[in-house]
């Protein structure tokens, strides 16, 4: 049996509380078919973001960000249609895929690169391993 | 609460019957009252959704689907988009959340009509 997604949501928040400083729940929504939480912290000197939409289906739309001292970008994963990643996946056949979600990472220089499908623990996983906390 | 093809049975306090009898067919007024009622929440659950719809059409000029077609069509659109927020993709999926929900509510507004 599937988790009930406000299980879901509150494991993103205790984990976040156990690893991030400064953990606040800026938007949290739940719904009969979808279900959304949106996580601020600070790791080190980087503002960290958690966004995750729970759909009905079982798939969930996410967006991780790490943003440095000035709010850049310094590294962001997120599965949005973005056309650029459709490009990378597809090439010439981009046209007809879309709309897909295809899961991919940006850098501070704003690169996409695709990815496996993120969730919060490979993202803070991710963190850990490129990030000295300090 | 019962259910049989096409009709649910609630019960309703025997008193509401009782004043409800005088005004005609208990049924066709229950009918009536629980259709007026969903009407008024649908509306309330609309305003809401629209409501929070806003902060989104505002801050990226457009309504979702225009951004939607932008973001999935026209890369240059997408490469200034980072400049002028670095988490757009966050907007957007909370963006599409409340028009997924506002579709749903809209789709059993009209549903509602046609009883």
């Amino acid at each position: 049996m599937a988790e009930p997604v406000g299980a879901a949501l509150d494991a993103v928040i205790t984990k976040a509380q156990a690893v991030l400083q400064d953990v606040t729940v800026v938007r949290r929504d739940e719904r009969p078919a979808r279900s959304l939480i949106d996580v601020e912290g600070r790791w080190g000197i980087y503002r960290i973001i958690i966004s995750e939409i729970h759909v009905a289906d079982g798939s969930v739309r996410y967006a991780y960000y790490v943003l440095d001292a000035e709010n850049r970008l310094f590294q962001g994963f997120d599965n949005s249609p973005d056309i650029r990643a459709s490009k990378q996946r597809y090439g010439p056949d981009y046209r007809q895929h879309l709309h897909e979600r295809i899961p991919h990472q940006h850098s501070s220089e704003d690169s996409l690169t695709l990815t496996e499908p993120m969730n919060f623990d490979a993202f803070m996983a991710w963190l850990t391993s490129h990030l000295p906390r300090e | 609460m019962r259910e049989t093809e096409n009709m649910t049975t609630v019960t309703i306090n025997s008193k509401y019957a009782d004043i409800l009898a005088p005004l005609g067919d208990v049924q066709q007024v229950v009918d009536e009252a629980v259709r007026r009622y969903a009407v008024e929440k649908l509306g309330e659950r609309l305003a809401e959704l629209r409501r929070a719809l806003r902060p989104f059409e505002e801050q990226y000029g457009c309504p979702y689907e225009v951004f939607y077609a932008r973001v999935t069509t026209d890369e240059d659109f997408v490469a200034g988009l980072r400049a002028v927020n670095p988490t757009w993709e966050r907007d957007f999926h909370t963006w599409e959340f409340y028009v997924e929900e506002l579709r749903e509510w809209l789709n059993r507004l009209e549903q509602l009509s046609m009883l």
